[in-house]
């Protein structure tokens, strides 16, 4: 029998970016909030200092800071007609564990959406025509505008503190920043961070390709710096290990540096680790969130009951508790009918490497997550569609995230594969060859999407997630047509190219991102969407479901700005418009 | 595949050639004797201006009087803090006049020359001092302090203070009065960090009085190993 706890006002269940932005904003407005994070407090002092943290075979090759598959995974298939197996092996994205989430080994590359991705049915029916979208393709609108969305993707940008040199101020085409990214109502708050030597020969390179280089928008910091919370922060001094690390410098934005100094202690919210919550509770006659039930860390079950109930986990996780706990109809792919589970994109990912003189030196382990440079003349609607086949679209990025000893071996691919011959082609190659990313848009279709596995369970005896996943011929089409341009600057760099294209079928082998999106998707009506535009389940007015799993499609950008402003623009719409009257904010 | 041959031949040729190799060029015995007779008072100042007369042929400091140890720092480094006493970006009623009266070559061969001195190996007697103060000191330098805001040390300045070339200072062995006198410098804002970053004046900010003596007692006893050259990598 589980023990039962007094009702809170708000219980959060993850304490990554959205809970603990939920947590702030929740607690300044006068709610008293319970954070459930399954995983162990950390903080940057003392877990993320160096040299421990440095640890690239710790933490890079074995998933350190990363959920252990063996408590929970996912199960996975490309096809329905296959039988889905457990992912042993985190691969090709990687969840984060413990207090901050993956907001603690993100990379800090911190983009805008544009303007017509979040109505992108509307926008390419009116722009091309119905006939530019795919049979099968199940793009739809978001059911909110970026021009609303855009005090919190500000308010977000400035709680990071981004750097980056703005390329569109309220509409003015600004020298220096990116010419296509939607309009922004202020300057970032930071100027973006010193950019290397292959940053440079990039962006001479894509000047001559006719494309608009500028600095990626970074969190890691490029001077030091007070957020809107009062929370400081230091600037990063480019030691090369972001991705899958935390930041010992308190210099790359994460929960813990940002938001949980003015949340940890406050009279009104409490954090509980080691807690597994493992069902929302759910009155199906009131239609409404009666709270959560979890395992604590002494392995009791435990109910809290909340006024509301904010669902904070990463992506998937956030749609395989909605599937638990019986919350909305599971997607069935067969009819089309049902909206759990629908819409599950990622990212369609490339690359291509230029094999440079050995007199150059790019002295690639002087990185930065986010420290590089690109272009976004082939993303989104920034380019016309019309006659190629597709839709959407990717940005070409020279970043330079660290060069690490055991992962960075660049070599083209006639060098044979161990010996004297590789380890000579590494010594030739570390310093001097150039990748170019190609970061792509994932677009929904109807034979992608979640649900329930019917065999295999997690060590509490839940059904794990399936996901039944291949990239759609339209992202195909796509990545090829990109990463063709960025062949084209890479040759203008000079040297060796060679391009990875997206070829074969999706494997969850490889790493490619943890970008891992759709799911649980925002829109206009209950029959399309989960949640509405302020991310409220259309089934239970006090569930509010965060993160990318509301994204109804993946643009060709990395996902936790608009993470984060959603957070925000939802705990904006709690705080306003819903404690002082609790309904549904959208009729249904 | 051909340009990579020769590289590829010196590197084979011995670890001490790589080593050069991944450090940057060995000092250039032209460099280095030009930066002996700096040393020795070929600076502008002349005789007053003698770098050895404080800091010594070895580099070795003077532990009593705070004067810094110089040898087996990068060369980048000694450069650079040259350049900022010259300039007055770094002030100090010492050292700004004797830089500036070097011309720029002779700022830069001396750097080479005291970059190429390996450092001493500590002598028996170490910094006597409050046990509890010396771990504190060495927490400072190994974990930082949450309650500060302050990541660890050893973060930039490598395990122990040993340094990290060519940005990072090494901390180890510097006499305390030293490193206190820089820490407050800081806080106080006698000595500007460097822009944009203010690395050193944004922490030495957060650190209390008793925070600066620990870390810097604790630099000062740890023992430095004897044989420990940072060539550089200046030309």
């Amino acid at each position: 029998m589980a023990q039962r706890l007094p009702e809170v006002d708000v219980v959060l269940v993850g304490m990554g970016w959205t809970g603990a932005l939920l947590a702030k904003e929740l607690t300044d407005a006068g709610l008293k909030v319970v954070g459930l994070e399954r995983g162990r407090a950390r903080q940057t002092v003392p877990d993320f200092q160096s040299p421990t943290m440095h640890d690239e075979l710790r933490y890079a090759v074995r998933h350190g800071l990363m959920l252990d598959p063996s408590t929970e995974t996912l199960t996975f298939r490309n096809f329905t007609s296959q039988t889905a197996l457990p992912i042993r092996q985190l691969g090709s994205f990687l969840p984060g564990v413990n207090l901050g989430g993956a907001g603690v080994h993100w990379n800090g590359q911190t983009w805008r959406f544009q303007e017509s991705d979040f109505v992108l049915r509307s926008h390419l029916r009116q722009r091309y025509g119905e006939d530019i979208i795919q049979d099968g393709l199940t793009i739809q609108d978001w059911g909110l505008t970026y021009a609303e969305l855009e005090p919190f993707y500000d308010r977000f940008e400035r709680i990071c503190g981004i750097g980056g040199i703005v390329g569109n101020l309220r509409g003015e085409i600004q020298p220096g920043g990116d010419p296509f990214e939607p309009p922004r109502s202020n300057p970032f708050p930071n100027p973006p961070m010193p950019q290397p030597y292959a940053a440079a020969l990039f962006a001479r390179a894509a000047e001559q390709a006719g494309a608009h280089p500028f600095p990626v928008p970074t969190a890691n910091l490029s001077r030091p710096y007070t957020n809107p919370y009062g929370c400081a922060m230091q600037p990063c001094n480019a030691c090369g290990f972001c991705e899958r690390f935390g930041c010992e410098h308190f210099a790359k934005a994460s929960p813990q540096v940002c938001v949980l100094p003015k949340v940890l202690g406050h009279e009104r919210f409490e954090l509980r680790t080691g807690s597994t919550v493992t069902r929302v509770n759910y009155d199906r006659q009131g239609k409404r969130a009666t709270g959560v039930t979890y395992i604590n860390g002494r392995g009791q079950e435990v109910e809290q009951p909340a006024a509301i109930v904010a669902l904070c986990a990463f992506s998937y996780h956030n749609v395989r508790l909605l599937l638990l706990s019986g919350i909305g109809t599971p997607y069935d792919p067969r009819s089309g009918e049902g909206t759990l589970g629908k819409n599950y994109t990622y990212q369609t990912m490339s690359g291509v490497s230029v094999f440079m003189d050995p007199d150059v030196n790019l002295n690639p382990y002087m990185g930065a997550g986010a420290l590089g440079t690109a272009v976004n003349d082939w993303n989104g609607e920034a380019f016309d569609h019309s006659g190629l086949g597709f839709v959407g679209g990717a940005y070409i990025a020279a970043y330079q995230t660290g060069g690490r000893p055991i992962e960075r071996h660049p070599v083209p691919q006639d060098t044979p594969r161990w010996g004297a011959g590789w380890k000579q082609a590494v010594r030739r190659h570390y310093n001097s060859t150039l990748s170019l990313t190609v970061h792509g848009s994932s677009m929904p279709h109807r034979g992608n999407y979640l649900d329930l596995d019917p065999t295999y369970r997690d060590s509490l005896g839940n059904p794990l997630l399936r996901m039944t996943f291949d990239f759609p011929a339209n992202d195909r089409l796509m990545s090829d047509y990109v990463t063709d341009r960025a062949v084209d600057i890479a040759n203008r760099i000079g040297g060796k190219v060679e391009a990875a294209r997206r070829t074969g079928l999706y494997s969850v082998v490889p790493y490619q991102t943890t970008h891992n999106t759709g799911g649980a998707i925002m829109g206009q009506t209950p029959r399309d969407s989960v949640v509405n535009r302020y991310l409220q389940h259309w089934d239970a007015h006090n569930l509010f479901v965060m993160g990318a799993c509301t994204y109804p499609h993946n643009p060709g950008y990395n996902p936790t700005d608009t993470v984060g402003a959603l957070a925000l623009w939802a705990a904006r719409a709690i705080r306003d418009d819903y404690i002082g009257n609790p309904r549904p904010l959208v009729p249904a | 595949m051909r340009p990579a041959l020769p590289l590829a031949l010196l590197l084979l040729a011995g670890t001490a050639a790589a080593a050069v190799e991944l450090l940057g060029n060995p000092p250039s015995p032209r460099q280095v004797a030009s930066g002996r007779a700096v040393a020795a008072g070929a600076g502008g100042q002349g005789q007053q201006g003698a770098c050895f007369a404080c800091h010594g042929f070895d580099g070795a400091g003077q532990a009593a009087a705070g004067f810094p140890a110089l040898a087996g720092q990068s060369a980048e480094y000694l450069h650079e803090q040259l350049e900022r006493y010259a300039s007055g970006a770094r002030p100090n009623p010492i050292m700004q006049p004797i830089a500036a009266a070097m011309t720029p070559d002779q700022r830069r061969d001396v750097s080479v020359y005291y970059a190429a001195q390996p450092p001493q190996a500590s002598a028996g007697a170490r910094p006597q001092g409050d046990p509890a103060l010396l771990q504190h000191g060495g927490n400072l330098s190994a974990i930082g302090s949450a309650e500060r805001g302050v990541q660890a040390c050893q973060n930039c300045h490598g395990p122990g203070g040993i340094g990290l070339w060519p940005n990072y200072p090494r901390l180890a062995g510097q006499p305390a009065d030293y490193l206190a006198a820089q820490l407050r410098a800081w806080k106080q804002g006698e000595r500007p960090g460097d822009e944009p970053y203010n690395f050193m004046a944004n922490i030495a900010a957060r650190l209390t009085e008793d925070d600066i003596r620990a870390v810097s007692l604790y630099f000062a006893s740890v023992r430095t190993v004897p044989r420990q050259a940072g060539t550089g990598v200046l030309p």
